[in-house]
């Protein structure tokens, strides 16, 4: 972060006044374009799903309720590849649409994007909103209920005012997942920033260029974390903990109800999943078969290694937060969380500058560019916030008494974290370690930066299939990415169910 | 003669596969009397208003409110279209509403200017002049509990049910807001079914006391009755 925000301080390159003139404006318009669209839009399906799922018992209710969270398998770049082969101007359903009405369809586009992005994106909303539709309100929607509020009063006045925080909270992961996006927006050939730092790195070789681009990028994340934070002064969200009852919807209701869910969920993940599957089986697979493998063994490979590194750092963090409890390790551990708000590039062009200069001034005997370590360095950069959220969670609800007897006894709080802390936080390493794990396999634009070279994960290789236009091909490292995701996702999404009550 | 104001009969309730809660309650309440029902934890007093409220479905039962019949096999009528109030325990006010936007959020339908005389007489009434701008965050459980109470009253029910309404207050604003709210329903002529395990809240607000024990009214008598009985066995209950 230091060395992205001491950029502009540093004499800028001659490209720059090109970058500043010519290509900042329309990536920054279409920046904002994208992400004002796909956050409205991920908030109206992840909303409107939650609300449904929480208050309301319908037919395949149950079942719904944790297959919406199935989107998250699909990075947003493989939906929009499937997308396009099926809607764009030559994909299988436009080319079937123009030879029957001479129409030919095409959401390659920055609208197609915006709707792709909010199938995919939708459960980072979903999933709050329906945690607390669930189990915060209760006692409130009952109230309006005595008070002669029907179900869509109670949602509107109610339901949303009162899991507004939460919302707020789901929208900001889903803008900064929009702006972490490289392969989605290359493809469809929209502007943003993050194209931008790739734009100036890569096609002008002028790192102060992509630097500069990415403290635009890093104010924007700002500006979202200001909106996140500003949403939850003086809104009480209710947690009362008591779960809702559900009313039983019948009739027209209730078909409705589950033709909504299912058209989320066929065009969020069953259509794209479904089309991956038939390509990664229909096609003739033996020349390709052996690197998809390799990057499978890669992409395992990092994620256990991100996974087990972070985890260590954030116990860490989490030990000194629990027994240091001062001001100063609060803004320690808030400073080390911060990377997850960074989008990939940033950090990419942070961690290689940096590396940079470490090379060259420390006179190593090898680089640090190119090299796992760094590449494992950036991911904990990037994640540590998501392993430290469970922890810490799961933590405060430890009482502080224990420590205090386990203190009584003679214990160190050393031995008290180990023998007393640390197995009580077993459930909570496991979603940690999970959580990261998911993330590393699904990232693309930091490892497309940061890696060494001839080095390829699923992510890095789907997105090299798609650049060629080969996207039938890349069906299969696609699909792979999606069942290394799939079993974490629904054992979190089980954990997260029983929390719900 | 005048037909009651409530009538339940051999109302029956139980949780999915679990243990009746309600075993077959059946009473009746004239116009404007405050009932208070007292009993145990678990006795099932709260499931009986959740029940009179619709908010829980009685699986047998039929309950009629002023000739109107609000439940039995073939009928259910929704709780928002019952005519009967509810203050609930914690007063689940609007956190997000002020303490006028939580008096007038029933009265979405009416014309804004006669909702907003009504409000502010709701507000006059309950004694909370000059603070309709407040947020239920800035006022004490005292003034919640009114709030909570004229954002029923304000709807004119039938019949306001009450569970625990004075739990979260001190022994002080206890009695005074039990004063004040027995005034302000003999000033609506409003009836009320209060639950309480507090024989001081039955004793002050009773017209008459229903004790509830595994799920049945064990006996139903005038306040005055139980009073006199309480005062020799000050110990019990």
């Amino acid at each position: 972060m230091v060395v992205v925000v001491t950029a502009p301080f540093h004499a800028p390159a001659p490209e720059w006044s090109h970058v500043y003139r010519d290509v900042l404006p329309m990536h920054l318009l279409e920046t904002i374009l994208l992400l004002g669209g796909t956050v409205l839009l991920t908030v109206v399906i992840g909303v409107l799903s939650a609300w449904l799922v929480a208050a309301y018992s319908f037919p395949l209710r149950g079942a719904m309720r944790w297959m919406l969270v199935l989107p998250l398998a699909l990075p947003t770049y493989i939906s929009a590849y499937t997308y396009a082969s099926l809607f764009g101007a030559t994909g299988t359903i436009s080319l079937w649409v123009h030879d029957l009405s001479g129409f030919r369809p095409d959401i390659v586009g920055l609208p197609g994007l915006i709707v792709v992005m909010a199938l995919v994106l939708f459960p980072y909303v979903y999933l709050p909103a329906r945690a607390v539709f669930a189990s915060g309100l209760r006692e409130q929607l009952e109230a309006a209920r005595m008070l002669g509020a029907r179900g869509s009063r109670r949602f509107l006045r109610v339901a949303v005012p009162l899991a507004r925080p939460a919302i707020v909270g789901g929208a900001v992961l889903v803008a900064m997942e929009t702006l972490n996006d490289y392969g989605a927006v290359k493809y469809y050939g929209i502007r943003t920033l993050t194209t931008a730092v790739f734009r100036s790195w890569t096609g002008l070789s002028d790192l102060g260029s992509a630097l500069r681009v990415a403290i635009l990028l890093l104010l924007l994340v700002v500006l979202l974390l200001w909106w996140e934070r500003r949403s939850r002064i003086h809104r009480q969200q209710a947690t009362d903990a008591v779960p809702m009852v559900r009313q039983r919807l019948t009739g027209k209701r209730a078909a409705l109800a589950t033709i909504w869910c299912l058209l989320v969920l066929v065009s969020g993940f069953l259509l794209p999943a479904g089309k991956l599957l038939l390509d990664a089986f229909t096609i003739d697979r033996t020349d390709t078969w052996a690197i998809d493998l390799i990057a499978l063994r890669n992409t395992l490979g990092i994620a256990t290694g991100a996974a087990f590194l972070t985890l260590l750092i954030a116990l860490f963090l989490v030990f000194i937060l629990r027994h240091e409890r001062k001001s100063w390790t609060h803004g320690l551990v808030r400073a080390a969380t911060l990377g997850y708000a960074v989008p990939g590039a940033v950090i990419a062009v942070g961690v290689m500058t940096a590396a940079g200069t470490i090379d060259r001034q420390a006179g190593l005997s090898f680089t640090l560019i190119g090299t796992i370590g760094l590449l494992l360095y950036a991911f904990t950069v990037r994640f540590l916030a998501v392993a430290v959220q469970p922890l810490q969670g799961s933590l405060t609800r430890q009482h502080s008494n224990v420590d205090d007897a386990a203190r009584m006894l003679g214990a160190s709080p050393g031995r008290i974290f180990l023998r007393v802390n640390l197995p009580q936080l077993r459930p909570a390493i496991l979603a940690a370690a999970m959580l990261v794990a998911i993330d590393v396999v699904k990232e693309l634009p930091l490892t497309l930066i940061l890696r060494p070279f001839n080095f390829n994960t699923l992510s890095t290789r789907v997105f090299e299939m798609a650049r060629i236009e080969q996207l039938r091909e890349a069906a299969a490292p696609a699909l792979l990415i999606v069942l290394c995701v799939l079993p974490p996702l629904l054992f979190l999404d089980r954990q997260l169910a029983r929390s719900e009550g | 003669m005048s037909h009651p104001l409530l009538s339940v009969s051999d109302l029956h309730f139980a949780h999915t596969g679990g243990k009746a809660v309600l075993s077959g309650v059946s009473f009746t309440m004239p116009v404007n009397e405050v009932l208070v029902v007292v009993g145990t934890s678990g006795s099932g007093k709260t499931t009986l208003l959740r029940c009179i409220a619709g908010l829980d479905l009685a699986q047998r039962g039929r309950v009629v409110l002023d000739g109107a019949l609000l439940q039995d096999e073939a009928e259910f009528m929704a709780p928002e279209e019952r005519p009967v109030g509810m203050v609930f325990q914690g007063h689940a006010l609007f956190p997000h509403l002020t303490v006028k936007g939580n008096i007038g959020f029933g009265l979405y339908r009416v014309p804004k200017a006669e909702r907003v005389k009504r409000v502010a007489d709701e507000l006059a009434s309950v004694g909370l002049n000059g603070l309709g701008d407040r947020y239920p965050h800035q006022l004490s459980g005292g003034q919640q509990q009114r709030v909570a109470i004229a954002r029923s009253l304000v709807l004119r029910p039938r019949l306001l049910l009450m569970d625990e309404p004075f739990s979260d207050l001190d022994r002080r604003t206890r009695q005074q807001v039990r004063t004040e709210v027995l005034q302000i329903l003999r000033a609506h002529g409003t009836g009320a079914i209060v639950v309480t395990h507090d024989r001081e809240d039955a004793y002050h607000l009773a017209d008459r006391i229903a004790e509830l024990d595994q799920g049945r009214f064990v006996r139903i008598a005038p306040a005055e009755d139980l009073r006199k009985e309480w005062a020799q066995h000050p110990l019990q209950g």
